[in-house]
């Protein structure tokens, strides 16, 4: 079975944090390489995997994963605002 | 896996080694009864070094071969995934070589050479990691 494609926020959040891809590799148990992956969009994790990333930043999970392309961050904010 | 060297010649580096694989055990064979030691060695040997320096760039630098004989539990779930598809199609693609070399060599009732033996036991170790090497 093909899998959908994940579109997520895990680049845009780690350069918010200054975090090194290293850093967030250590923190959520995976190679830094998985990272890359991770934030190209090229490998979807598991649902454990993306709970560890929503704990490291602290967000809830559907604020970082999604299965339609992401605005950025700034137009949801104005939204928000509106 | 690293990722530094570019597909291309990780692509090099697979045929050049599966290459040299089969320019060993061919000359092997066809040298092993001609009564010339000298030129079995030398050509065995200039295959050899063809075989390890390709080995040490695509399978060592890029840390495929370490990566399909690591324990499942030290591969995070990205890896793993790579390493048992790897291994699945490994699998289906060794048994089909040992299946055939089998036939072909009790039909010409030929004996399996030591040779033959050892590079079959490489290529069952180095298949998984040629895999991710060259798909990856």
């Amino acid at each position: 079975m093909d899998s959908r494609k994940l579109y997520n926020r895990i680049a845009v959040l780690r350069s918010e944090r200054g975090m090194s891809r290293k850093e967030l590799a250590e923190k959520i148990g995976v190679n830094f390489q998985t990272v890359g992956y991770l934030e190209r969009e090229e490998y979807n994790p598991s649902l454990d995997l993306a709970f560890r990333i929503a704990e490291v930043f602290g967000l809830p999970i559907e604020y970082i994963f999604s299965i339609s392309p992401m605005k950025p961050m700034s137009e949801e904010i104005f939204e928000l605002k509106k | 896996m690293n990722t530094k060297i570019s597909l291309t010649n990780r692509r090099i580096g697979v045929t050049l080694n599966y290459f040299s694989l089969a320019a060993i055990v061919v000359i092997f064979e066809l040298l092993k009864d001609s009564g010339c030691p000298v030129l079995t060695i030398s050509a065995i040997s200039g295959a050899l070094m063809v075989w390890l320096v390709s080995f040490i760039l695509t399978y060592i630098r890029t840390k495929a071969w370490k990566q399909v004989h690591r324990s499942f539990k030290t591969l995070d779930e990205r890896e793993a995934g790579q390493a048992y598809e790897s291994l699945r199609v490994a699998y289906g693609i060794f048994t089909v070589i040992v299946l055939a070399i089998l036939l072909l060599y009790s039909v010409s009732e030929l004996r399996v050479s030591i040779v033959i033996f050892a590079s079959l036991l490489y290529l069952a170790h180095v298949l998984p990691a040629s895999f991710i090497v060259w798909k990856k």
